[in-house]
């Protein structure tokens, strides 16, 4: 009985080291988080890298073409076609949403989808810079920064107003999903001016004349 | 395991268990010919063209009907660009750890009562690393080997680790094996959710009574064996999600830019849209049952009636608009619902005079509703109520005739342009004439969906369900979808298996016969869409020989046009008539064996010779009109990718063998 007594009481110590609920604190480990991120930087720098495939394109990424002059990017009054032009759709297309951060245009259109996907990044990139980054950077950084997220934010919406005319207005990322707010076109064009503006001004001297000398095409 | 006392027991049980997974890709460069395109003029030794006739053999220019002789090209496949050759290897090493403690106490009380106490816990963890890299251009084609290769380098590689933590209880109690009763409750966390969301309770219960057991009863022993009736209800949870649903991960790419220093930029991605709040989908299970046991057990019914219901399934969030900038977050939003029924019943029995007949017959039935899903009430979306696969389409009416429509005075199919007066949301569109002698004509305008197509003679006439003169889907949804009505369901309806045998004197025989009641699938590809693609080459003989042209007006398929690769459009609108009836019986297995008498084997020093022949899937009885598909097919699943295999087109993947077998069992 006493052997039994011995056993027992070890199961229970078993028990009891196997029943702590740590071993339950298992995160998610391969990417970076939104939560940790926006440290300095270098990480905004990351994160505005993401935004280079879809505007200063030759070949996107790999080997997309979107917006690239004469590959897919040739529906224009620039170019000519010794083809018969393709067609302007003849009746209504039942969507041309899209989510997808791949470049991807139409082409009698010459502009994005009806793709807010990069409205939300820059939304997303403004709204980090403001409220996570703008204490552990220089204010100079701060302007920068802020500078390429809204230069982004302005030539999406330059891209959607040319193809769409009218369209929702975003000012933050997510507060605003279910509530609508359309601006005329005149509104969105002063929008997108002046975010391009604060852009030139704010971006620092060395990197005024266009963002592509940062990146070059590979 | 280890007995504390004669009815207290411990078990305890540890396993660890370490798999490797090695996954090698050599994408060597080779050369072949291109069948796709690109061929090549076809010229003899001098460089001259050699004409060939309609035989295919060369004859010279001059001769009437020759042709210019083409030959295929030479292409280098993986080659340089995009995808060149390479050597991939992805390399897993993962280690689950599992532990079980649990401890049961019997109990006996005055020889009526049975108690059984059980209390345990169980605890998995997971950890698993991986990496791959691939190096691109090899040196040495024959024998690829990352020394061997000279190329751009690539590699990744992840971290997985998971846990799972459970505690559990159960009583089992049994009145004099009569009145049976156990209840469990299991508190289980996953490391899968955040936090303040890894506990749950999940409660379960079950009852049995054999009614035969009781001594009120007893007169019916003697053709009632044995009944039992079953009962349970039970909640467990599911947790096979991946890890960080609920963390807004940002993935870290390579992207084809270069920074200042001349190497390729890193870009950090968006955010995933996300909801906090994952948690545990709910599985609730109700089962009733009742086992019957008849004339001394030689006939058995096993009926079981079943809900489950998933709760708080892990699905994407409706009602997002497209204004979001990203797909709909994933929540536990959803719920479904599956009931159906079991029923199955076995007959065994031995004549005197030394043949035994066995029969084993099931049927089954189940469907599944979708009982939340957001607010949806689009017929393409998950709306309550939805049985899970469900086909909308529109009701065939027949093919239009000649006499349907108008000629002018060329003899030319009359074109008109709408006006409201003949279709008031259409007007506008161009469309043949419809003859008015039936009345008012309903013309199809929506339905064209080609700009050079037009509804003619030998094109498909529909059926306007909803009488509003229009033939069109409305808004597709639940209070507006024109003509369309819920045509068929693809899951599998009313299954059921039959299996028969017998044996006399060493002679075995059986049969295995299996069925599905009802199942309907819109199919795709050139099998079974007539006119998929002018450039597929082959159409199965079903529908070459049985379209519809001005000399067989009463053919089954319509008036051949080039859907370019789709299977929706014109005449081929997901509709009752086409749908295909994937129905059938199918004869599994028939053999046939003979086994030599022991006495005259165990001279020979064995214990068993049996000789047999054996038929699997040989007879199969469908109702596909003769097109070559199995009816056991399920559009772009092959054992290569369960999918999108040869891009969804239907009944391409391996199909089921046919296989005969002669063989010899020797048991020495």
């Amino acid at each position: 009985m006493k052997k039994n007594i011995i056993i027992s009481s070890l199961l229970l110590i078993v028990l009891l080291i196997s029943s702590c609920s740590d071993v339950l604190d298992r995160p998610e480990l391969n990417d970076m988080n939104d939560d940790t991120y926006w440290r300095n930087e270098t990480d905004l720098r990351l994160f505005a890298n993401g935004f280079y495939i879809n505007y200063f394109v030759g070949y996107n990424n790999t080997w997309g073409v979107a917006y690239a002059p004469l590959r897919g990017y040739y529906f224009s009054d620039d170019f000519s076609n010794t083809n018969v032009q393709s067609n302007f759709e003849s009746s209504a297309p039942s969507s041309r949403g899209s989510t997808s951060e791949t470049p991807d245009m139409l082409i009698q259109y010459a502009g994005p989808n009806w793709n807010f996907a990069w409205v939300r990044k820059s939304n997303l990139f403004i709204d980090r810079i403001e409220n996570v980054a703008k204490s552990q950077i220089s204010s100079e950084a701060y302007n920068h920064w802020l500078g390429v997220a809204r230069f982004f934010k302005g030539f999406e919406y330059h891209r959607l107003v040319r193809v769409f005319g009218d369209v929702p207005y975003y000012e933050t990322p997510f507060d605003s999903i279910f509530n609508n707010r359309h601006y005329n076109n005149d509104f969105l064009c002063k929008f997108v001016l002046r975010n391009i503006k604060f852009k030139i001004h704010k971006i620092w001297e060395k990197y005024l004349l266009l963002v592509p000398e940062v990146l070059v095409q590979w | 395991l280890v007995n504390i006392t004669d009815n207290w027991v411990v078990d305890l049980d540890f396993t660890n268990a370490n798999e490797t997974f090695i996954n090698n890709r050599l994408g060597t460069r080779y050369t072949a010919l291109n069948s796709w395109g690109g061929a090549l003029p076809l010229t003899d030794a001098e460089g001259n063209r050699i004409y060939v006739n309609d035989q295919g053999t060369p004859v010279p220019s001059t001769t009437p009907n020759a042709l210019p002789a083409y030959k295929l090209s030479l292409t280098e496949y993986t080659a340089h660009g995009a995808n060149p050759d390479h050597i991939y290897r992805n390399v897993l090493n993962g280690v689950t750890n599992t532990l079980n403690i649990y401890t049961t106490y019997n109990l006996k009380l005055k020889e009526d009562h049975a108690f059984k106490f059980m209390l345990g816990m169980n605890r998995v963890t997971y950890d698993a690393k991986s990496n791959w890299s691939q190096k691109t251009d090899l040196a040495d084609i024959v024998n690829p080997q990352f020394g061997k290769a000279v190329g751009t380098m690539t590699s990744g590689g992840n971290t997985f680790w998971e846990a799972q933590l459970g505690y559990f209880g159960r009583i089992n109690y049994a009145f004099r094996d009569r009145y049976l009763l156990e209840g469990n409750l299991r508190y289980d966390g996953s490391s899968k959710f955040p936090s303040r969301l890894w506990w749950r309770f999940f409660p379960s219960v079950s009852a049995g009574w054999r009614v035969t057991e009781e001594a009120w009863m007893e007169w019916i022993t003697p053709v009632v064996s044995s009944m039992k009736l079953r009962g349970s209800w039970g909640v467990i949870g599911d947790q096979t999600v991946p890890s960080g649903l609920y963390a807004p991960s940002m993935s870290t790419s390579q992207t084809m830019w270069l920074d200042a220093s001349g190497a390729k930029a890193v870009a950090v991605g968006t955010p995933a849209a996300i909801t906090r709040d994952i948690t545990w989908q709910d599985l609730e299970n109700t089962n009733l049952g009742v086992d019957l046991y008849f004339l001394n057990n030689t006939l058995g019914v096993v009926f079981d009636v079943y809900r489950r219901d998933t709760k708080n399934m892990i699905v994407p969030g409706e009602g997002v608009s497209f204004t979001f900038g990203a797909g709909a977050p994933k929540g536990n939003f959803g719920s479904l619902r599956t009931e159906g029924w079991d029923l199955s019943v076995d007959y065994n029995y031995r004549f005197k005079n030394g043949l035994g007949i066995n029969a084993m017959a099931t049927l089954s039935d189940a469907v599944t509703t979708i009982m939340k899903y957001g607010d949806t009430n689009s017929i393409d979306g998950w709306y309550e109520g939805k049985k899970y696969g469900e086909i909308w389409g529109y009701r065939t009416d027949r093919l239009y005739q000649e006499s349907d429509f108008v000629r002018d005075s060329n003899g030319e199919l009359q074109k008109i342009v709408l006006t409201a007066n003949e279709s008031q949301k259409y007007a506008g569109r161009t469309v043949n004439k419809l003859s008015d002698a039936n009345g008012k004509p309903v013309y199809q305008a929506f339905l064209q969906n080609s700009s050079n197509f037009f509804f003619g003679p030998g094109d498909v006439k529909f059926v306007d369900l909803n009488g509003d003169g229009e033939i069109d889907a409305g808004s597709r949804l639940l209070d507006d979808h024109g003509d369309l009505e819920i045509i068929g369901n693809s899951t599998p309806r009313f299954e059921y298996g039959l299996r028969l045998g017998a044996d006399w004197h060493g002679v075995d025989a059986s049969v295995f016969i299996q069925g599905v009641g009802s199942r309907q699938i819109w199919g795709v590809g050139f099998l079974t869409t007539p006119g998929f693609h002018a450039s597929d080459g082959a159409m199965p003989q079903a529908i070459a020989g049985d379209f519809w042209k001005p000399d067989r007006t009463d053919a089954f398929y319509p008036a051949p046009y080039n859907l370019a690769g789709s299977n929706t459009g014109n005449n081929m609108q997901v509709q009752s008539k086409y749908l295909l009836d994937m129905s059938y019986t199918r004869i599994k297995n028939v053999t046939i064996g003979y086994s030599f008498p022991s006495s005259l084997m165990n001279k020979v020093m064995v214990n068993n010779l049996r000789v047999y022949l054996s038929l699997e899937n040989f007879f199969t009885f469908d109702n596909l009109r003769g097109l070559p598909i199995d009816p056991e097919v399920i559009s772009g699943y092959s054992m290569f990718n369960e999918t999108n295999y040869n891009l969804g087109r239907t009944g391409v993947g391996t199909p089921t063998f046919k296989s005969g077998s002669v063989g010899l069992q020797i048991n020495f």
